[in-house]
């Protein structure tokens, strides 16, 4: 074993010039003071965070400053954060890389992220922890000692590839690294070939089910440690339980996830109310027409036009309006005729209850107006949100709602980063059919921060295909309780996909809604046994 | 001798430096003198074109808190961590790094000095962990005696940059070049003696991290040979044991016989 000695070989030398010039030298108490800083700079012999001493202006979660500590100490800096939603992912990713920071192990990090959440991750990472950063934009300069801040989207383009792909970064941080789990793109192959020494990887949606994308992101933080690609996909897709158990051992050295069940945050529970909501008779004529329309020779888009109508009229009539088949001018005239949609009736009477702020999500942003338009003829004041709102617009509307707006209208790419804990009162007015997304639009209020429980309604239409849908994600699959992740491992004991994936082929594969709803009821069906399975395994392992 | 007090240790280095400092008990309004705006306010162009025009430069006002509820757009928050910490630290290391004091002494007669080569020394274990060590080191320059720990004797005497009345100080036997030299190679048989568990423990980690990516390798022809070596060297800048010594300050001490 060698170990390397660096030295310092110019001190003496300076040192001597300058008691010859008798010039510059330091009075006893200038002495003495440098002598008290580098020792109190000192990093001690512990395995504790020297920065946690120094930060005292936040207050850490203990899952978080675990969680660093295990990156630092047993992981050496190179980590999959996989912590749920809201449980302080940036948090964690801050303290890390302000531990190395005061270690000076650190100089030159670059902090990719979504165009959206720049920004956001620079102010954060200032004011929790003092770092400063840059955010790369026109003319970004990649050759400079500093933490820069970029969108995958800039970093890849020429000429910036070519000059960040020469650089040595002391640390590599990626957000929402579940993007880049195929190793075909370009945005893989890109980040695989940045130089790094310290790399953290953060997504919050659950991987270590889907084996390739699990292979993919261990091999850009330790190439090798889940052996070659043939070798560990033969070895895992089998799916035993005991090979599964291995599999758990090795990725938990990369790997942390915390559960919000496992930490103190779990106090402030979730309360699930189903709200089902009677079409009006000309309603539910005009969805049975629709149902039966014979123009639509695609059952897909059948699916999509029932799904649009059982958010709003306007949400089916903007894309109605786009399709030249012959039935359609008489449809959409059908549409101008019917009242107020019964959801929106419902959603007013909802609002006027509760009497506090609350997030409605929407699907549709026909829908989204319609609603804001619907409220204000009600007196209820409302902010909309979208996820193309530039930050500065998305900051501004956070902090309306915060002030002065009763309800903020939501669309589905509102769903990462905004946190809005003041309110705990949240509508799911349409559903999403995948449900890491319904969990991100959860994540939004039940995070740190919350002070009470959170109220969650899900709106759906009594016998349509929304309540199909929802009463196989809620009644028989649990899915609000569960937490994702359990999902997640069933349906990869059971060799499916995502649930929405599932959820598409089925429609797609079917003749007739009434097929659609048996196949439904099946798949349902399959993982509520699986999950019973489990739960009685569980109660035999603990008994 | 860490900074205990931080809001007392910021009085002194800002009075030190000419500053003038109205203080209560956790914040304080500084007055800033040119030369200290121009080290810790960071707006080179400003002096750079005050001094083109021929003009006075109006020197800042700095406001600082060590307490953080206290913070405001104008009343900076301070605190070890801070990029203003940084500075602070960065030039008192660069304004106490060279000196020769005499020991202060009330004397009725001739009195000798005998010369101190006098050095702190920062050691940093580098590894998969991490430790700094500080240590004071001195040497006799005409007995060639050797000790540690020698900054904790210098804080127990009072000392002035000019020779007391009535002492002259000795002339080294030692050249201060040499003596360093003495130090340095004290310092290094010190190293070589030690066990260095740690750097075991690196090293071994070293060598499975690389074994993984040699496999890795081998199986996947995706891995290129430049990126290979490249995660090959990045592994090493983790993992590969070394050991920085760096000097803090320094300087000839002359003290009366004990």
């Amino acid at each position: 074993m060698h170990i390397e000695l660096i030295r310092d070989q110019t001190f003496i030398e300076q040192l001597l010039t300058q008691l010859e010039e008798n010039q510059q030298l330091a009075n006893w108490d200038s002495f003495k003071r440098a002598y008290q800083v580098a020792e109190t700079l000192l990093i001690p012999d512990s395995k504790q965070l020297t920065a946690l001493n120094q930060l005292k202006n936040v207050q850490f979660l203990p899952h978080q400053i675990q969680t660093a500590k295990k990156v630092i100490n047993d992981m050496n800096g190179r980590a999959i954060l996989a912590d749920e939603v809201g449980l302080g992912k940036t948090i964690e990713a801050g303290l890390i890389l302000k531990e190395y920071l005061t270690r000076r192990l650190i100089k030159k990090v670059l902090i990719i992220v979504p165009a959206s959440l720049v920004n956001q991750w620079a102010s954060e990472l200032y004011e929790k922890f003092f770092i400063k950063t840059t955010i790369a934009k026109k003319n970004p300069d990649w050759t400079l000692d500093n933490i820069q801040i970029t969108s995958i989207d800039l970093a890849k383009r020429e000429p910036h590839r070519s000059i960040i792909l020469e650089q040595q970064y002391d640390l590599l941080l990626i957000d929402e690294a579940h993007k880049l789990k195929n190793k075909q793109t370009k945005n893989y192959q890109f980040v695989r070939a940045i130089s790094k020494k310290y790399c953290l990887l953060l997504t919050a949606t659950p991987i270590q089910n889907k084996l390739d994308d699990l292979f993919n992101l261990v091999s850009l933080l330790k190439p090798g440690l889940l052996g070659d690609q043939d070798t560990f996909t033969k070895t895992y897709t089998q799916g035993s339980k005991t090979l599964d158990q291995e599999l758990k051992k090795v990725i938990k050295k990369v790997m942390i996830r915390n559960l919000r069940q496992d930490t103190i945050l779990n106090t402030k529970a979730r309360k699930v109310e189903n709200v089902f909501i009677q079409f009006t008779k000309p309603e539910k004529d005009f969805y049975q027409e629709l149902e039966q329309a014979p123009i639509f020779n695609h059952n897909a888009t059948k699916i999509l036009h029932l799904r649009e109508f059982c958010s709003s009229r306007e949400a089916l009539y903007l894309t109605l309006n786009k399709s030249d088949a012959k039935d359609v001018p008489r449809l959409i005239e059908q549409l101008k005729q019917l009242p107020h949609h019964a959801k929106a009736i419902k959603l007013i009477e909802l609002i006027q209850s509760i009497d506090d702020k609350c997030i409605v999500f929407t699907e549709y942003r026909a829908t989204q107006v319609y609603l804001q338009w619907l409220l204000n003829e009600h007196g209820i004041s409302s902010v909309l949100f979208r996820g193309g709102f530039k930050r500065g617009k998305k900051d501004w509307m956070k902090q309306l709602f915060k002030d002065h707006a009763q309800v903020m209208i939501a669309t589905e790419a509102a769903g990462e980063g905004i946190n809005l804990q003041f309110c705990h009162h949240l509508i799911n007015y349409d559903l999403p059919w995948n449900p890491m997304r319904i969990e991100q639009r959860i994540g939004r209020i039940h995070r740190f921060g919350q002070t009470n429980d959170v109220k969650i309604y899900n709106f759906s239409i009594e016998d349509s295909i929304e309540d199909h849908v929802l009463n196989l994600l809620y009644n028989k699959i649990n899915l609000f309780e569960r937490v994702v992740g359990e999902l997640d491992q069933i349906l990869a004991d059971l060799n499916l996909q995502s649930i929405d994936t599932e959820i598409n082929q089925i429609i797609d594969q079917s003749q007739s809604i009434g097929e659609i709803k048996i196949k439904l009821n099946n798949l349902a069906e399959v993982i509520h046994e699986h999950q019973l399975e489990d739960d009685n395994n569980d109660n035999r392992e603990s008994s | 001798m860490t900074i205990e007090n931080l809001h007392k240790f910021l009085i002194d280095y800002f009075e030190a430096n000419q500053c003038n400092v109205e203080a209560d008990q956790d914040t304080l309004t500084i007055q800033l003198t040119e030369e200290m705006d121009e080290r810790l306010m960071n707006r080179p162009f400003y002096w750079h074109y005050v001094r083109k025009l021929n003009q006075e430069g109006q020197p800042l006002q700095l406001k600082l808190t060590t307490n953080h509820s206290k913070a405001t757009k104008e009343i900076d928050y301070i605190y070890f961590t801070t990029d203003r910490f940084k500075k602070i630290a960065d030039d008192s290391l660069v304004k106490g790094r060279f000196t020769k004091l005499y020991q202060q002494t009330k004397t009725t007669k001739q009195t000798p000095l005998y010369p101190w080569l006098i050095v702190t020394i920062k050691i940093t274990y580098l590894g998969k962990n991490q430790s700094d060590h500080l240590h004071s080191y001195g040497i006799h320059l005409i007995n060639g005696t050797i000790i540690d720990q020698a900054f904790f004797r210098l804080q127990k005497k009072e000392w002035s940059m000019t020779v007391p009345d009535l002492c002259y100080p000795m002339t080294p036997l030692i050249k201060p070049i040499n003596g360093f030299k003495r130090i340095d190679s004290y310092l290094i048989d010190q190293l070589k003696a030690k066990e260095h568990q740690w750097a075991k423990e690196s090293f071994q980690s070293l060598t499975e991290e690389i074994e993984l990516l040699d496999y890795f390798k081998a199986h996947n022809p995706s891995m290129d040979d430049a990126l290979y070596q490249q995660e090959k060297s990045n592994l090493e800048s983790i993992y590969q044991p070394k050991i920085k010594i760096e000097l803090i300050n320094g300087g000839l001490f002359y003290l009366k016989q004990d």
